[in-house]
């Protein structure tokens, strides 16, 4: 049937909690589909402006099967571009390794169709809500800490790695060892906590 | 700005960006910015953060190791890895392997595999066999003949296959009337085929008739996987570096090169293989060569050894250091050659060092200081070598190949034609340059991957005693300059802008 191939990548991506791996096969099987079709339409749409009436219905269902395709993977794309600007807020600017093999790598795909690449796109709007954020008040204002409303401002934390030295924002040095357990601005203990490298007790 | 007011704005812009220094980072970075203006810092900052994020890090902590990286591709942004002219060592060309989950090539080093040393233990050699199986078979399974019919195209479409492996034949006991295998054609026994997968030699398609009951299998035709156009390659691959250097993203898509490449449209390579600089003529020639491109230097000469051409016994790599010597004064009674040219030496397998056995190191310094001494713009390469220019690239080799391969064949091609043609096939269509069994072409186990032609080059030189020819096919060139002495000292001229190809001689002014 045709456009088939196009909804089967939404399902995909509907079936899934999590992003799925950049679907490199299937879109280029959907856009390998729609060159045929538009090559069909092409020589059928000729035809009926030399005279012939009788491709009229042909070039209409050929036409609607393709905006259908292009409208997946339009959705598509989107959805994947939805998640990647959640997982900004989630990870941080820096994405996991796991993730980042996910994507759709530069180029791939980019001789068939001009899709703002994943990478690139992530990378970009990293970089502007940075922008953002630092134009925020005069010293900037960190938009992805306290998604939800602090209960106090200082944390316990215990330290679950040697990690080195870090620096706190009023220019302080602190050292984390493992083990050690440290009383930190809530602000600057979430982002380690994200990483794996302090625990919150409670 | 004080260094503390500084360095509270360092750590929250890189915050805002969320990316968290280490002390060290931040210190050193402080130190940097400090003599910095207002307006510049944040320029610095911005362009830092930017390639930081580029960087492919795997934790948002930035260590003063990554933070030196990042600030030395911005001090070098422009010319990071583009150069003009890259000769690619054969020992660090990149390794890949085919992930089959991910349906991608991943470079070896982001997978985490160590790199093995430079003799391998009997892992590596099984691997190269299976390396080269996958780059086939994945390479087969998209060839139009094997892919997935295309929905709503009423084309009149040749038939399709499916592509099986040899496991699968024996797994099944049905009668299947037309099956197509991809398989390694073995001789393990005299005057016996087999048909295997992935041990070592030549990949070959074969198409017939299985009668699962009694495990036969009737050949109807028995063909060499067909070669794929470097754009359709690129298509599937993205835009990784698979050619080698220093540059991640393959110099063939880069805008600025390509129009460097456009400007420079009388740029020339030049190709001498088997310059014997013992043979009589050959210096004077030399002479004459170098005369005659004075006034308009080429890119590179690239010569091809051997280099000697009588045996001196144990004075072979003395000989050979004079004789490079002597050449090097020639070079320099030209200065402007010598200044804008490069000459690359690509060993053979006669010379100094360790030979036949590919890929085969550079030559060995005692014999070419005096020569490098002398003239600074002599490289001196591995057998194979891959050279860079702007977008083009060129794979260089010498050894007998050809002679070799006409040898060993199991079915000499009888309806005559162009051997060099059947060649020429043979070596695109394998994604190898020397596809014969180990105890006629040795490699290196570990380095195999270095005489890939995975995807196509643009041009592949193949010095080899056969006679000089220049073949194409499916995009990619394939040149022989031939034995200069022996062949009337005719050599290979490549225009890199068009990508032509002229036979040139060098007449005796003398005579």
């Amino acid at each position: 049937m045709f456009a088939s191939r196009a909804v089967e990548l939404i399902k995909d991506l509907q079936r899934s909690d999590t992003m799925p791996p950049f679907n490199e096969d299937g879109i280029r099987q959907v856009l390998d589909e729609m060159k045929a079709l538009y090559e069909e339409n092409h020589r059928d749409v000729n035809a009926t402006v030399a005279g012939s009436a009788d491709h009229f219905n042909a070039v209409h269902l050929r036409h609607s099967a393709l905006e259908r395709s292009k409208r997946c993977l339009l959705a598509y794309l989107f959805t994947r571009l939805k998640c990647l600007r959640d997982m900004r807020w989630d990870f941080g600017s820096i994405l996991p390794s796991e993730i980042r093999f996910y994507l759709c790598e530069p180029e791939v795909i980019c001789m068939l169709i001009s899709v703002k690449l994943e990478v690139q796109w992530f990378q970009a709007y990293s970089k502007s809500l940075g922008m953002y954020m630092h134009s925020i008040g005069r010293q900037g204002l960190d938009l992805t800490q306290n998604l939800q409303p602090p209960k106090s401002l200082y944390i316990e934390v215990r330290c679950l790695e040697d990690y080195g030295e870090i620096e706190t924002d009023d220019g302080d040095f602190l050292v984390l060892r493992k083990n050690s357990t440290h009383f930190l601005p809530r602000g600057q203990a979430e982002p380690l906590i994200r990483q794996g490298i302090l625990e919150h007790i409670s | 700005m004080s260094t503390t007011q500084l360095r509270s704005k360092v750590v929250s812009d890189f915050k805002m960006h969320g990316l968290s220094l280490r002390g060290d980072a931040t210190h050193l970075l402080v130190q940097f910015l400090q003599s910095e203006s207002e307006t510049r810092r944040n320029q610095w900052l911005e362009r830092l953060i930017e390639k930081i994020q580029g960087l492919g890090l795997s934790r948002p902590v930035v260590g003063k190791d990554d933070l030196k990286a990042a600030l030395e591709e911005c001090v070098n942004a422009e010319s990071a890895g583009e150069e003009l002219l890259l000769v690619i060592d054969a020992f660090t060309v990149p390794r890949f392997t085919y992930v089959p989950e991910r349906k991608k090539y991943v470079a070896d080093s982001v997978l985490g595999k160590t790199i093995p040393s430079l003799l391998g233990d009997s892992d590596d050699k099984a691997s190269i066999f299976v390396k080269r199986y996958t780059i086939l078979y994945e390479r087969m399974s998209r060839h139009e003949l094997f892919a997935p019919a295309v929905i709503g195209s009423s084309k009149a479409e040749g038939p399709r296959f499916t592509l099986r492996k040899i496991e699968y034949l024996l797994g099944t006991t049905e009668k299947l009337d037309k099956v197509i295998i991809l398989g390694m054609l073995t001789q393990l026994k005299e005057g016996k085929l087999y048909l295997e997968d992935p041990t070592e030699n030549c990949f070959v398609l074969v198409e017939g008739e299985y009668i699962g009951s009694k495990k036969i299998l009737k050949v109807i035709t028995l063909g060499s996987p067909p070669a794929e156009p470097i754009e359709t390659s690129r298509r599937f691959l993205g835009d990784m570096n698979f050619f080698g250097g220093p540059s991640a993203k393959s110099l063939r898509g880069s805008e600025k090169l390509k129009l460097v490449e456009e400007r420079n449209s009388e740029a020339i390579f030049v190709f001498l293989s088997d310059v014997w600089l013992d043979h009589p003529g050959v210096m004077e020639r030399l002479q004459t060569l170098f005369r005659g491109f004075s006034d308009f230097p080429p890119v590179a000469f690239v010569f091809l050894g051997n280099f000697l051409h009588a045996s001196y016994g144990m004075d072979q790599a003395k000989e050979l250091r004079d004789k490079l010597k002597h050449l090097g004064y020639i070079i320099i009674s030209y200065p402007q050659l010598a200044q804008a040219s490069k000459f690359i030496f690509v060993p053979g397998p006669k010379d100094p060092g360790i030979g036949g056995l590919l890929p085969r190191p550079m030559l060995p310094e005692f014999v070419t200081q005096d020569l490098a001494k002398d003239v600074p713009n002599a490289i001196f390469a591995t057998n194979p070598c891959r050279i860079q220019y702007c977008t083009k690239e060129i794979v260089v080799l010498r050894e007998d190949v050809l002679s070799k391969m006409c040898r060993h064949c199991i079915y000499f091609p009888s309806s005559g034609g162009d051997i060099a043609e059947h060649f020429v096939k043979t070596i695109c269509g394998q994604g190898h340059l020397c596809p014969m069994a180990p105890h006629v072409s040795p490699t290196l186990w570990t380095s195999d991957h270095a005489l890939n032609l995975f995807p196509l080059p643009d041009l592949v030189v193949v010095g080899d005693k056969f006679k000089s020819f220049t073949e194409s096919h499916m995009g990619c060139t394939i040149i022989n300059p031939g034995t200069l002495p022996r062949n009337e000292f005719l050599f290979k001229v490549y225009y890199p802008v068009t990508g032509q190809v002229d036979d040139s001689q060098i007449s005796n002014l003398h005579t």
